[in-house]
């Protein structure tokens, strides 16, 4: 077939165009928190003292960092969707600020809390737990995703993947902190940490095989 | 940039339904591609005869791809991804290096008319792989310039069953060379 005649095919084509890449990606998210959301409460629950543990700076650290890590990703993976879109500057320094508030955390409670705490806190009641429940809550997050990008034209699909494992992750993070019982900052830096590395490199090497075009 | 307004303008045209704006559109966009996919397969060592083969995917691409492009945003880039992504896929697939220098495609700019060679015509896409229903409707509508109505009188098919034939068929064809080592 000559070029010629292939366009004559694609104008022809009047089949409407797939869904804008912001709203397919919005519906794969609701779709796979929802599906997290229902495993969260059929399999973990929330904490008992939840409401009071939500007066303390603490705590609503989490809530702050995770936040910002999911409208930065969010507004990450849209872009990817999008062949020629740049990601900008504003948001890599946007993305920059949740490592910093971390640190910044860390950084207080390690001043405020002895040194023979430290490993006590790091520890938690039981940080594997956390960990693979984070990773696990992640999952329909993540495979939502990446269903959603498949609309999309991600020009560098490693990238993209690992941006929807990262916002996977900062979703699955967030629902689980409304049940873990460990809010020291060393805890979340060492863990949720460890959390978003792991989503996100599934992530990548996922969309690396899955979002080709 | 003239080219990236005046195509913008065809791509807003063709989106609210205006078919020869579209025609034209992705015409234009053949001739302007043509000498930058020449030159990235040249420069990484590829084939250059592949040419024709690729601009004919990235032309699905766009066409399959196009609610991906924010028409508030200039329209070369979103093109020039395109094209870079689909050179480095075919290189890819032949186990060249994958590199590119992205100033290549920095401006895709309506060119001087380069025609397909002879050679490109042999290495183009062929309707071959498709299943059968959907290869006589590419075929009648593409070569032999039928259009939807008439397509459906020959096939003795329903408007609608040829409309959604055509575009899985087009949609067959990128994937299938996507796909294929």
């Amino acid at each position: 077939m000559k070029t010629d005649e292939l366009i004559r095919a694609l104008a022809a084509d009047r089949e409407p165009a797939g869904p804008k890449p912001g709203v397919a990606l919005l519906l794969a998210a609701v779709a796979g928190f929802a599906v997290s959301t229902i495993c969260f409460f059929l399999w973990i629950g929330l904490r008992p003292d939840l409401s009071s543990a939500m007066h303390s700076v603490r705590f609503m650290v989490k809530p702050v960092e995770l936040g910002l890590l999911v409208i930065v990703s969010a507004i990450a993976v849209v872009r990817l969707a999008r062949p020629g879109v740049p990601l900008g500057g504003v948001l890599l320094v946007a993305a920059a600020a949740v490592p910093a508030i971390m640190v910044a955390a860390l950084a207080v409670e390690l001043m405020n809390v002895p040194r023979a705490e430290w490993l006590v806190r790091l520890a938690g009641v039981h940080w594997y737990i956390c960990v693979m429940n984070m990773v696990l809550l992640a999952m329909p997050v993540l495979a939502a995703l990446l269903f959603g990008l498949r609309y999309g034209a991600p020009t560098q699909p490693a990238l993209a993947g690992a941006g929807a494992g990262l916002l996977a992750g900062a979703l699955s993070a967030g629902l689980y902190i409304s049940h873990c019982p460990d809010d020291s900052p060393i805890f979340v830096a060492a863990w949720v940490t460890l959390v978003l590395a792991v989503t996100t490199g599934i992530g990548a090497v996922a969309g690396a095989r899955l979002l080709r075009w | 940039m003239k080219g990236d307004t005046e195509w913008s303008e065809l791509m807003r045209a063709a989106k609210a339904g205006d078919h020869t704006a579209y025609d034209r559109c992705l015409r234009e966009m053949a001739q302007a591609l043509r000498p930058v996919v020449r030159r990235g397969m040249y420069r990484a060592g590829a084939n250059p005869a592949e040419t024709e083969d690729v601009v004919q995917d990235i032309l699905i691409a766009v066409h399959l791809k196009r609610h991906t492009w924010d028409d508030t945003r200039p329209i070369g880039p979103w093109i020039a991804g395109i094209a870079r992504y689909k050179i480095i896929d075919t290189l890819r697939k032949r186990g060249a290096r994958t590199e590119l220098p992205i100033d290549d495609f920095a401006e895709i700019i309506p060119a001087e008319a380069e025609q397909e060679t002879v050679s490109d015509r042999d290495v183009t896409r062929s309707l071959d792989t498709l299943p059968e229903g959907q290869r006589n409707v590419v075929r009648l509508i593409a070569i032999d310039g039928v259009s939807i109505t008439d397509t459906a009188k020959t096939l003795n098919m329903s408007e609608g069953a040829v409309r959604v034939a055509l575009h899985r068929g087009l949609g067959a064809l990128a994937k299938r060379h996507s796909q294929n080592p």
